[in-house]
Order: structure tokens, then sequence, then C-alpha cells
């Protein structure tokens, strides 16, 4: 049986007696919504394909599916005590979904109990579920073409599935054939899990529950399986430690970041005092026409040194919108005192236009930051219609190194006339966050690989569930 | 677990530090007057950085 069998080494083709070959067909996959190489049988000689619906398939491709078979805590003839009762593994069966392409396996493993029933053991993808013959009070698979009837409930018939023996050895009830289906369907009832196997006419009505991977491993794991589980087991504990401290870090990070955001003070009277030093001046760069206006603010007191501040220049939509245009901006913080020297403490629109015409100039800087923008509004189609974008606002944040009294500067070049008074000015003292929010994805990345790792760390030779 | 607790402390101390001095923003004060007061020695006249003329308007350089 399986791959001991001689017999598969020489299949033939049912059509013509020819030998069959591993091969590939082209076929749609809807999952992956695109064409797929599948694996078939052909037949070497006259071209007959042999897939998964035909038993020909798994007889040709036992051994690719077969060739973990060893990988279990389960073998042939070991004993092991579970939950008081002493089992003895006689045989197995190993099914693949006759849906897949891929290898999908699972093992029936027969056993007896000291008291001479038989028992199951399920194992799939790490998970081992222990399975014992059940009687139904009422069943009924044929009345009703659509669902099964189960003590009152009913089973789509629609969630059926089709296992193909694929390996079998041992003792068992029948004798299975390589490639022989059966139709299963698995289903919860009362908090019990259900199968019911059906193949040639034959019904097997099982009720099971899931077992600890640790309580199988104590009952039939052998000393190196028990030291390499308990090795999964506690690093698998220690990754899911890290993995919630690292979490707890990322919220409580988060939360610093969340009130630093929100932890602003406002400057107040920035734009209280005005001086307009040039409105809409005609200036022509390029061949291009455009207008400029300059304009300072001022003093008002930032009253906290080495502290975080945000500028914000904005254009104020209530006063004037911004049609399909640009305008640009320059800002310039200018503390009192330096301005106050610069113009000799003549505080006039005609000493502040001559110092801010040749600021850029003057050997002694008189501003002490500055910064520039612009706003835009645009429109136009492309292949998705007609759109209509616009960025009114510019901000930026510095570290005042001395609290005191300033002025803002603000030189406007626009693309047509606009009041000097639709530009707005904002300053708020701001506390930092963006450090926070790196260190929160660093540390919430950290919190999920390590999640990641307590799910799938394994330091034994097959696949245990977490 | 030690070694996680101790990245995570220095992961979060290295943020706290960070936020808490200002690491890596602009300053406004002696250090911008000090550098544009040692680039304008350099300036010849009538020639203005920042205004228009230099750079393009839209970027306001």
């Amino acid at each position: 049986m399986g791959t001991d069998n001689p017999d598969l080494k020489a299949l033939k083709c049912s059509k013509c007696g020819g030998g069959l070959v591993k091969s590939y067909r082209s076929e749609y996959d809807d999952e992956e919504e695109e064409n797929v190489s599948i694996p078939i049988g052909k037949c070497s000689s006259c071209g007959q394909e042999y897939d998964q619906k035909t038993e020909e398939y798994y007889e040709l491709f036992a051994d690719d599916l077969t060739a973990d078979k060893d990988n279990s805590v389960f073998r042939l003839g070991i004993k092991g005590t579970l939950k008081g009762v002493e089992y003895e593994i006689i045989g197995r069966i190993r099914y693949q979904d006759e849906d897949e392409w891929e290898k999908c396996t699972w093992d029936e493993w027969f056993a007896v109990a000291a008291d001479g029933s038989y028992h199951y053991f399920v194992e799939e993808e790490g998970e081992v579920h222990s399975y014992e013959d059940y009687t139904p009070q009422s069943i009924d698979l044929e009345s009703d073409p659509s669902s099964i009837e189960f003590e009152g409930k009913k089973i789509s018939k629609d969630d059926a599935y089709v296992g193909r023996i694929v390996y079998a050895e041992g003792e068992l009830p029948w004798k299975p054939e390589i490639g022989e289906p059966a139709t299963m369907y698995d289903f919860k009832k009362d908090g019990a899990k259900f199968t019911i196997e059906q193949s040639e006419g034959e019904v097997s009505i099982t009720r099971g529950e899931k077992l600890s991977y640790n309580d199988v491993v104590a009952a039939f794991g052998g000393e190196e399986h028990k030291k390499l589980f308990s090795e999964t087991v506690t690093r698998r504990k220690n990754y899911k430690l890290k993995a919630a401290l690292y979490a707890v870090a990322s919220a409580v990070v988060f939360a610093l970041a969340v009130v630093n955001c929100l932890t602003t003070t406002p400057v107040a009277g920035v734009m209280k005092t005005k001086y307009d030093l040039a409105i809409n001046v005609p200036v022509s760069e390029s061949g291009q026409s455009m207008y400029q206006s300059e304009v300072l603010y001022g003093p008002f007191e930032l009253n906290r040194g080495d502290a975080l501040y945000t500028a914000r220049v904005f254009v104020n939509d209530s006063i004037q919108k911004m049609n399909l245009e640009w305008q640009s901006f320059r800002f310039l913080l200018v503390p009192e005192d330096r301005l106050l020297k610069a113009v000799n403490h003549q505080m006039t629109p005609a000493a502040l236009k001559d110092l801010f015409d040749e600021v850029d100039a003057v050997r002694e800087p008189v501003e002490c930051y500055t910064f520039s923008g612009d706003f835009w509004d645009e429109e136009g189609t492309d292949d998705e219609g007609y759109w209509h974008e616009s960025d009114l606002s510019v901000e930026d944040d510095f570290v005042l190194e001395k609290a005191g009294n300033y002025y803002a500067y603000l030189e406007l070049t626009s693309q047509k006339p606009r009041a000097t008074a639709s530009i707005g000015l904002e300053l708020k003292r701001v506390k930092s966050y963006r450090y926070y929010i790196v260190v929160m994805v660093v540390l919430a990345g950290l919190a999920f690989w390590n999640r990641a790792k307590a799910r799938t760390f394994n330091a034994m030779p097959f696949d245990v569930a977490g | 677990m030690i070694r996680s607790i101790l990245i995570a402390a220095l992961l979060m101390g290295g943020g706290f530090f960070a936020s808490a001095y200002n690491v890596g923003y602009s300053t406004a004060g002696q250090n911008y007057i000090s550098k544009h007061r040692d680039e304008r020695k350099s300036l010849r006249p009538g020639y203005y950085y920042g205004r228009p003329g230099y750079g393009g308007f839209r970027g306001g350089k």
C-alpha cells in the first residue's frame, strides 16, 4: 500500500495501456483569477490526462503527497495513555483534499483502546483531534438532495469535501485503495465536533474533540519530541511576553504623542498691528508680470525661549478667494531690538520699507528666522475627468532661542493683485511629537514580529499549532 | 526578556529626549544670524538671494 506498493511504479493508461508520466495543464483559477499550471498525470502514448478527480492521479503522485509521512509524534505500534486510557496505534490512512492542486493532506491514525474499542486521532496542520465512533439518535442522508438531517440539525451538502487516500499502513478495518474517494462533512453540534464520512455505500460517524498538543506529546512522544516540544512552548511563551511588552510600550508612546500633539498655546495679537509697506506693486520677471506686497506685523510677545513654535501662513478665503492663480510668500521673524536698531528707532513705513527692500543685503541680518512657501489653485482634466485642487496653507516649525518681542515680515508675490489682509498668520507654541510617532511605529513593529514568532516558532521537526 | 525591556526603555527614552529637547528642528536665534552674517560677507552689490530674480517665484526662493 502507498509508496510500498511496487504496482505504483508501473502505472498504465486505462485507455491505451501506455505509461503514465507527471505533467502540467494550464487551468483558470477562480481564486487567483488567472490561469495557473496544475499537476496532472498524462499518458505518454495517447495523451490521455488524469487529474485529481481520478485514482490514477493519486497513484502517480503518491510519492509527493507522502514525502513527509514520518513527520509525526504518532507511529505504528506506539502506545500512549490519554486521560487515563491506554491506546495503541495500529494503522494510519493519509488523505489528500481532492479540490486542492497543491499538497493538502491529513492523517487518520487508528488506535485500539485498552477495552478493545477503536479510536481515531486525526492530525492536520499541527493540530490533533481525537475521534470515536458515534451512533446518532437520528440521521437522514438521502431524503433531501441539498442537506443532511442529523439529530434535528440540517447540514448542507454543499459543505461536503472529498478526501482521496494517498497512503495507508498497518491494521485497518477495511482494505483501502490509493485514490479511493470519501465524501466528508465536518460540523459542530452542541459544542462537539462531528464527522460524517461516506465511501462506497458505507457511512461512518465520529464525534471528537481537539487535543492539547502537550497531552499528545506527553502520551505518544519520545524523549527527543518531549524536549523539543518543551523548548517550543517556552520560546513561544517568551515571544508572547515580549510582544505584550512592546505593545504596551507602543501604546504608552502613542499616548505621549497624542498629549504632545494636542498641547498647543496660541500666541496672542500676532496680526493686531499691521504695517502695509507695499501693496500690489507691478513687477516683471522673465517677461512675466506679477505683483508684490510687503506687510509687517507686530510687535507680539513670544514668551518662552528654548521652545518649539509653529508658524502658519494661510489664505483667508473669507477676505479674498484664490481663483486659478498662485501666490508665494516669504516670512521673516524679526526680534524687536534688532529691528529698532536697524531703523534707528524710526518705525515709519518709509524707513521700514527701505530696510526690508534691502533686507537680504544688509551685512547684519535683521531677522532671526525665515521660511517661504506658496499657495495655488488649479483645475484641469485628466482620464478621470475634471479636477480642481488648491493648497492654501503652509506651516513651519522652529525652536525659538530667546523669549521676547518680535515682528513678522511677509513678502508676497502674486499672479494677480491680492489684498494683503487675505493672507493670515498664526503662531503657536507646540510640543514635538514626531519622534514619538517613529518610536511608536518601531515598537509596534517589534510587537507584531514577536507575536508572529510566538505563533510560528517551532523546534519540532513537524508542524505544531499554537 | 531583559534585553527586550532594555530595548523598549532605550527607544522610549530616546523618543522622550528627542521630543523634550526639540532635536532636529531649525533654530530661530543666534545660529541663524551668525550663519547669514557670514554668508552676506561675500555678497556682491545688487545680488540678493531670496528676491525675484534669484530662483523661482513659485518656490519663493
